[in-house]
């Protein structure tokens, strides 16, 4: 029986893994997808186009099959009769949206892939100012835009392939969607692969690997928050208990409304008030490090106490309700009348069922342990996790993102599902009322 | 008590004059000027959102706006970073300047709008999305619902053909979206038969919420955020929407379950009332005042996150002048503390008044239970 129940609860958790993972990996990759508009447009402005428009292309072809463009993103994909079997192997990406522009507006797909084709070709061979010209109608992206430019090429005289003229004036006929499969050769797959074997590829700002940069960032976030943590569950038990026991006298309500206060606050303002008024004028606390070799216990005291206060208030007050609702219970009242004294009482009757909902709470908190307070590490130049990643989105530097959005996706995991086990074990009626 | 309510609607109709007539309070033009011994409005045009037309210098000021400068006045003098209470010839700053040499007490009037806005509007589309699944949720459970095969069939392929012709512009996404959600919600709610085949419905939407749960939120809406140069409000709201729906999907899900398995329910089933009726004209009132609780708390929460996002510099646009906006500003100059304080102040009290708000009606409406 029991081999049976650890079997499913073991097979409902792998479940929950593999979905969890499936779900963040197609949301990291679907934002990923997203980002890869951007080193397109920055090329354009960037100084690498001082020379020809063609030279330029080639840079921007050469980027999206070094970032797996050109392979198809999903295992199967479905699309209209007349596309084409595949387009991936388009690229520039923004070439590649024009031409599906083109597309829905239902030019006929294998017609205008062998005319891409020999646009291409004339591209490598022609001057710059035909090479422009031929790039405008790469980039066409409505029938209209295409006519018109047609129109223009035809102007300059430049030598269009034969089946122009046909290209504009056809048009094909809707259909059944076609289904199209792609094979484990896909985008898709081979992030996930990547991820899984621990192959993270490298930073693409300075050609570091990302699992060292992680590494090197991960014991500031660990100990920062660890910190954080530990002070917070046990100065919320202490103020909740408190609170919990204590009469409403005026330090009990003036206590709870500036936690209350604390609470509503947002911490970025907590934080950059904490920076404006306690660092530079007072000099109570050191100004946050400019050098990350500089960091000492310092420089960590601020930002601790920053992350305690925000979190400290909702977290005692948490704490105050679950206890008093454990105080007002049958058998406190049993172990009252039996004489003992009130201190025994709690700590040995009404704190350990009391602490369940707050350790819930702490495995939400868990996966903070790896991504930290991102604000808290911005503003406080720590360079944990938080900061790396808010750096690297800063310069497009995708790998280091993906990866990092992977592993705390992966660690949020780990703390549902070791709080559910944790207090599964604390409060065994939870399995009792699951059976 | 009573002057409690008082004052928080008194708080609630600042904040709300501030957003609407934002044009009225702070503006470079005067609101009336005579000329040619005409009276004229010099920001009503502004104010319905056309531009206005230039004002002649030989106008007469009837009538100044209080502050006298626009959200993206720069500064004729060039005053950056100004402390508060520094004079210009057309005007005092009495919140001091930002780094772009714009007012900031202007700023916070504008930025309220903003907050407002996103607000109301996420906790909106999170309100659809979330209500709908956690009262289907809630209603049918994992065995209420009964769907024979062939409808099943017929509601994947629905599904299949309409985003398959969305997404290559047969039809175009927003109609072909609100038409699958009616028809969607329509087949589920009239194609209940009593020999079909479970749909676990409840199962679904609770996975998908834990699924929502693993994400790393800010982290995720962070790099979504970072992918688009220049939000506008409106995607950013439905963007925060996104990511808050489970939120709602599951209190009305846990608020309503008891509901629909109480003998009250069980015997209007009976009595074979349809589950239209008894979803829309019994169960939704039940569950009014905790939504509404929920409703004033998220609000909190999204303009919350907004303002983390634009303070980290991966918000809203630079000409769209939020409190997230005015207080980035802050974040390379920490030694204008004006900077830091005022707009700071504004948000807090906002999420403060909206936390008030949600505590009140906690307090004033009794809970009901099955």
């Amino acid at each position: 029986m029991t081999i049976y129940r650890i079997l499913t609860k073991g097979i409902k958790i792998i479940a929950s893994l593999f979905l969890s993972l499936f779900f963040i990996l197609s949301i990291a990759f679907f934002i990923k997808s997203e980002h890869a508009a951007f080193p397109d447009e920055q090329n354009e402005m960037g100084f690498a186009d001082l020379s020809s428009p063609t030279s330029k292309r080639t840079q921007t072809v050469k980027y999206g099959k070094k970032q797996q463009f050109d392979i198809p993103s999903f295992y199967f994909s479905v699309r209209p009769p007349h596309y084409p079997s595949l387009i991936h192997p388009i690229l520039p990406l923004r070439e590649r949206e024009a031409f599906k522009g083109l597309l829905k507006d239902r030019i006929p797909g294998e017609l205008l892939l062998t005319w891409r084709n020999q646009i291409v070709e004339r591209l490598n061979t022609s001057e710059l100012g035909q090479s422009r010209i031929l790039i405008n109608l790469l980039l066409s992206s409505s029938r209209k835009e295409l006519e018109k430019n047609i129109s223009l090429a035809k102007e300059k005289q430049l030598a269009l392939p034969t089946i122009t003229d046909s290209l504009t004036s056809r048009k094909a006929s809707l259909g059944l969607p076609r289904f199209y499969w792609h094979g484990t050769q896909n985008q898709w797959h081979l992030t996930a692969k990547n991820f899984l074997i621990g192959d993270w590829g490298q930073s693409e700002i300075d050609g570091q690997a990302v699992s060292d940069k992680i590494f090197s960032a991960l014991p500031y976030t660990m100990i920062l928050n660890g910190c954080a943590i530990i002070i917070l569950f046990f100065t919320a038990l202490g103020m909740g208990s408190w609170w919990a026991r204590s009469k409403n006298t005026l330090w009990v309500k003036l206590s709870r409304q500036i936690a209350y206060l604390l609470y509503v606050m947002p911490l970025f303002w907590l934080a950059a008030l904490a920076i404006a008024f306690l660092t530079a004028p007072s000099g109570i606390f050191p100004l946050p490090s400019g050098i990350e070799t500089h960091l000492d216990f310092s420089h960590f005291l601020l930002p601790l106490l920053c992350i305690w206060l925000s979190s400290f208030g909702y977290l005692s007050r948490m704490f105050e309700d679950s206890l008093k609702s454990e105080w007002q219970k049958p058998y406190i009242k049993l172990a009252k009348h039996r004489g003992l004294p009130n201190k025994w009482i709690l700590f040995h009757y009404a704190l350990p069922n009391a602490i369940i909902p707050i350790i819930t709470l702490l495995g939400a908190a868990f996966p903070a342990l790896v991504s930290g307070s991102l604000v808290i590490e911005v503003l406080f130049n720590i360079p944990g996790m938080g900061r790396l990643i808010w750096g690297a989105l800063q310069e497009n530097d995708w790998p280091v993102v993906f990866n990092i959005i992977l592993i705390i996706g992966v660690f949020a995991w780990v703390g549902r599902w070791g709080a559910d086990l944790l207090s599964q074990y604390l409060d065994p009626r939870i399995n009792w009322i699951e059976k | 008590m009573k002057g409690e309510k008082r004052f928080l609607l008194l708080v609630g109709g600042f904040f709300f004059l501030l957003a609407v007539g934002a044009e009225f309070i702070a503006n470079e033009n005067p609101i009336v000027y005579s000329y040619d011994d005409n009276w004229k409005c010099g920001v009503c045009a502004d104010w319905i959102g056309k531009t206005q037309k230039p004002i002649p210098d030989s106008a007469k000021t009837i009538l100044p706006p209080v502050i006298g400068f626009d959200a993206n006045t720069l500064s004729k003098e060039s005053l950056y970073l100004q402390p508060p209470l520094s004079h210009e010839k057309t005007g005092t700053h009495w919140l001091g300047t930002d780094s772009q040499s714009r007012d900031v007490l202007a700023g916070i009037i504008y930025g309220t709008r903003y907050a407002l806005f996103i607000g109301v509007i996420s906790v909106f589309f999170s309100l659809i999305i979330g209500g709908l699944l956690g009262i289907l949720a809630a209603y049918y459970g994992d065995t209420r619902l009964r769907i024979s095969p062939w409808v099943g069939l017929f509601i994947l392929v629905l599904i299949f053909t309409m985003s398959y012709m969305m997404y290559f512009n047969i039809i175009s996404s927003v109609l072909g979206g609100s038409l699958l959600l009616i028809l969607l919600s329509s087949i589920l709610l009239l194609g209940n038969t009593h020999k079909g085949v479970k749909v676990p419905i409840n199962q679904f939407v609770t996975k998908s919420i834990e699924l929502f749960d693993s994400l790393p939120a800010l982290f995720v809406l962070l790099a979504w955020a970072a992918t688009v140069e220049n939000w506008t409000i409106g995607s950013m709201s439905l963007l925060i929407a996104f990511f808050r729906w489970p939120t709602f999907a599951r209190l009305i899900r846990a608020e309503m379950t008891p509901w629909t398995n109480s003998a009250w329910v069980k015997s209007l089933r009976d009595l074979k009332m349809s589950d239209y009726w008894i979803i829309s004209s019994q169960l939704l009132n039940l569950v009014v005042v905790p939504i509404s609780i929920h409703a004033a708390f998220a609000v909190a929460s999204a303009v919350s996150i907004e303002a983390t996002l634009t303070f980290l510099g991966f918000g809203l646009g630079v000409e769209t002048q939020s409190w997230g906006r005015l207080l980035s500003d802050a974040r390379q100059y920490f030694q204008a503390w004006w900077l830091v304080v005022f707009p700071g102040l504004f948000l807090f009290l906002f999420l403060w008044w909206t936390n008030e708000v949600a505590q009140y009606i906690q307090r004033k409406t009794k809970k009901f239970s099955p």
